[in-house]
């Protein structure tokens, strides 16, 4: 669905603020299906607190376009269509991976059986970590388990397009990159559309063959 | 308050039957479960602080009796403040409290399912001890059987209140102590008419006017604290 | 008059050092006047002798308390309605006001209390929903500086108070209702009979004292605020360069 601006995803006018310093000044962009956009720039640059304001959980003035519908950053209107990776994980150590999996699978509205979370699983390289609380998982585990939930999202593609990503190279090993940049792939293929935070090369391979754009904040 | 509307539960598909707070409710007993060790330590605060007032009072019964089921009342009020802080803690800080505000779900309607398991796990055990207390205080089975149904009518709405405080003083340092300043104020009522109701039996006279009170509170209680403390999160992760 | 224009903080800043003056001087004027009828003109009382006339002070305290609270409930719904900045200012910078008449009230209370019923603290209805009135005044205050970020902050006490505003009827009630049933002392500072004109003159113009002492100590303290969280914009920086002019000899020569 085209909005009245034409563009299938619109940001305009993004401002926001971390106290008396203004991170960002009327910052505006757009995505199309199968687009993804590298945000780049240094610490503290507002990369992390732009993706939060997107779903409304750090305050901007601005204006997205989405699905047909104009609304301000903080209604939260666009947080049904988004999957979110933040700096933390959003695990929980006493429940097992493929329950938290489960759980996030639920919360995102994967219709799933058990199957299906055992093929991400898999599909994110830890599939024998299955029955393993999660606390117990390494960082790099704990990061590919964050990213089934992605996998997952891949059966799916029309419910959850727009993926907003926040270091998700973080702690992954070179075989976890080149997964994460499969995922990525994939979606994008299959007409998602992404944004990453990252001061990692991701898609670096995939830059020449895809529409990459990047901002520079900071 | 934010001047546009939140997306509703049913937006995120047409053929969605999921329950925001059926899943909060089913994850933080599962979660509640296996760290059983909070809910001992709640019921262990409640039996020793109960036990502190007859070795710091004596032993006579006619005291005891006359002043146990505020003992009682108290003692579980200073329990739930303690489980209070646990509320969204462990949440916000592994990251999952922002995973929820992050999905468009209702944010409500997960506190809601929250609260009902922080009920469960934390209330009602004590609830459950109870009995053996009122035996300790030399209290009779009517009053026991009253102490107890008051208790069942209040806990929800001191843990409703309370979650509005947790909300408020979610990340912060000395939270606990925070969340005792801002709630105790606002349990008064229900302790009032929560252990008035026990105290008016045992003068003969009828317990309804306090039972019906607190059933009323408890109502407000239940249907407002979901959405302000929904606020109260969306405003401490801001 | 476009109110909206004061709705800043910048524009806020000098009318509040306006009218400043003109509260204090009210309130000093009505102070007097009011202590006078209290303390000189009104009659002795038939029943409690001269120790009744705390009342001018504890009564209008007592009110003051309460009054205040609601006018921090309004500024709260317009902070989180309108998500602004001066009506979470004027939030803070009234409550400690509303602390301390809610503490004189209570002081006044114990000392009215003791040479009537020979105890400084019965557990009344009314004394204790003022206690319970101070330790809501209290628990606002202490959440809001436990808060660094000035904006949480800012709703966050916004919320308390909303909800504290909706809570004090039920608490009011229920301490009533329960000392009734508990045939507590019942504490009337008319001591039931009716009150004596002058009286209720008297009372009503240290109640407005006490209301221009309200709104000063707020405009006074609110330009703290503003300066303290402004600090970073371009016309507090201004404000603060500006050489202050010289009130003193002294001053002017240090300067040069």
């Amino acid at each position: 669905m085209v909005t009245t601006s034409g563009h299938w995803f619109d940001a305009r006018d993004l401002s926001l603020s971390r106290g008396p310093r203004l991170l960002l000044d009327k910052l505006g962009f757009t995505l199309a299906p199968g687009e993804a956009i590298l945000l780049q720039g240094p610490n503290g640059s507002g990369k992390s607190s732009l993706l939060r304001a997107l779903l409304g959980l750090s305050v901007a003035s601005g204006t997205l376009s989405f699905g047909g519908r104009s609304f301000a950053p903080g209604s939260g209107l666009l947080c049904p269509h988004a999957l979110y990776q933040g700096h933390a994980s959003g695990l929980k150590g006493e429940l097992t991976t493929i329950e938290n999996l489960g759980l996030a699978a639920a919360l995102d509205g994967f219709a799933i059986g058990t199957a299906a979370l055992q093929a991400a699983l898999a599909t994110t390289g830890i599939a024998r970590e299955a029955g393993i609380a999660a606390r117990r998982l390494s960082q790099g585990q704990k990061q590919r388990l964050v990213l089934a939930r992605f996998a997952l999202a891949l059966r799916e593609p029309a419910r959850r397009p727009l993926w907003l990503l926040d270091e998700p190279s973080a702690a992954l090993d070179r075989a976890g990159a080149a997964m994460l940049d499969a995922l990525l792939g994939q979606h994008l293929d299959q007409g998602g559309a992404a944004i990453i935070a990252t001061h990692l090369p991701v898609l670096a391979d995939a830059a020449a063959v895809r529409p990459l754009r990047r901002i520079e904040l900071g | 308050m934010s001047a546009t509307a939140r997306p509703a539960a049913s937006d995120a598909a047409a053929t969605d039957t999921f329950s925001p707070f059926g899943w909060a409710l089913r994850r933080d007993l599962t979660l509640a479960l296996r760290r059983k060790s909070a809910t001992l330590n709640l019921v262990g605060f409640f039996v020793l602080s109960c036990m502190m007032f007859p070795l710091a009072i004596g032993p006579q019964q006619a005291w005891l009796q006359r002043v146990g089921p505020g003992v009682v009342w108290v003692a579980a009020l200073l329990a739930l403040l303690l489980a209070l802080p646990r509320l969204f803690e462990h949440d916000h800080q592994d990251g999952s409290l922002e995973q929820m505000l992050a999905s468009g779900r209702s944010l409500p309607a997960l506190v809601a399912g929250k609260l009902l398991a922080a009920w469960l796990v934390s209330a009602l055990p004590l609830v459950v001890v109870t009995p053996l207390l009122a035996m300790s205080l030399y209290l009779d089975g009517s009053s026991t059987v009253l102490l107890m149904v008051s208790l069942l009518l209040g806990t929800p709405s001191l843990l409703a209140i309370g979650s509005i405080g947790a909300a408020l003083t979610l990340g912060l340092r000395g939270a606990a102590t925070l969340i005792t300043l801002i709630c105790l104020p606002l349990f008064v009522p229900v302790l009032i008419f929560g252990a008035g109701a026990v105290e008016m039996q045992a003068a003969g006279l009828s317990p309804l006017a306090h039972l019906a009170l607190l059933a009323a509170v408890m109502l407000l209680a239940l249907a407002s604290a979901p959405f302000v403390a929904a606020l109260g999160l969306r405003t401490s992760l801001e | 008059m476009n109110f909206y224009r004061y709705a800043s903080p910048q524009t806020f800043y000098p009318l509040a050092g306006r009218m400043l003056p003109w509260f204090v001087m009210a309130a000093v004027l009505l102070a007097v006047a009011g202590l006078a009828i209290g303390f000189v003109i009104a009659p002795t009382d038939f029943q409690q002798g001269e120790v009744y006339r705390i009342i001018f002070i504890h009564v209008p305290s007592a009110w003051m308390a309460m009054f205040v609270y609601l006018v921090m409930a309004g500024y709260a719904a317009l902070t989180l309605a309108l998500r602004a900045r001066l009506p979470a200012m004027m939030t803070l910078a009234l409550a400690p006001t509303g602390a301390l008449m809610a503490a004189i009230a209570l002081w006044t209370g114990a000392l009215w209390g003791k040479p009537t019923w020979g105890t400084y603290w019965a557990w009344d209805a009314r004394m204790t929903s003022t206690l319970i009135l101070l330790f809501l005044y209290l628990g606002y205050l202490a959440l809001v500086s436990a808060i660094e970020d000035t904006q949480r902050a800012d709703r966050a006490g916004a919320v308390l108070v909303l909800v504290g505003v909706i809570n004090v009827p039920i608490i009011y009630f229920s301490v009533q209702w329960w000392n009734t049933l508990h045939q507590g002392a019942s504490v009337s500072p008319t001591g039931g009979s009716s009150m004596a004109t002058v009286m209720l003159q008297g009372m009503l113009v240290m109640t407005l004292a006490a209301w221009c002492y309200c709104i000063a100590c707020a405009l006074h303290r609110v330009r703290s605020i503003i300066l303290e969280r402004e600090g970073h914009s371009h016309w507090v920086r201004r404000l603060v360069a500006q050489p202050a002019r010289a009130s003193s000899l002294q001053e002017a020569e240090n300067r040069i």
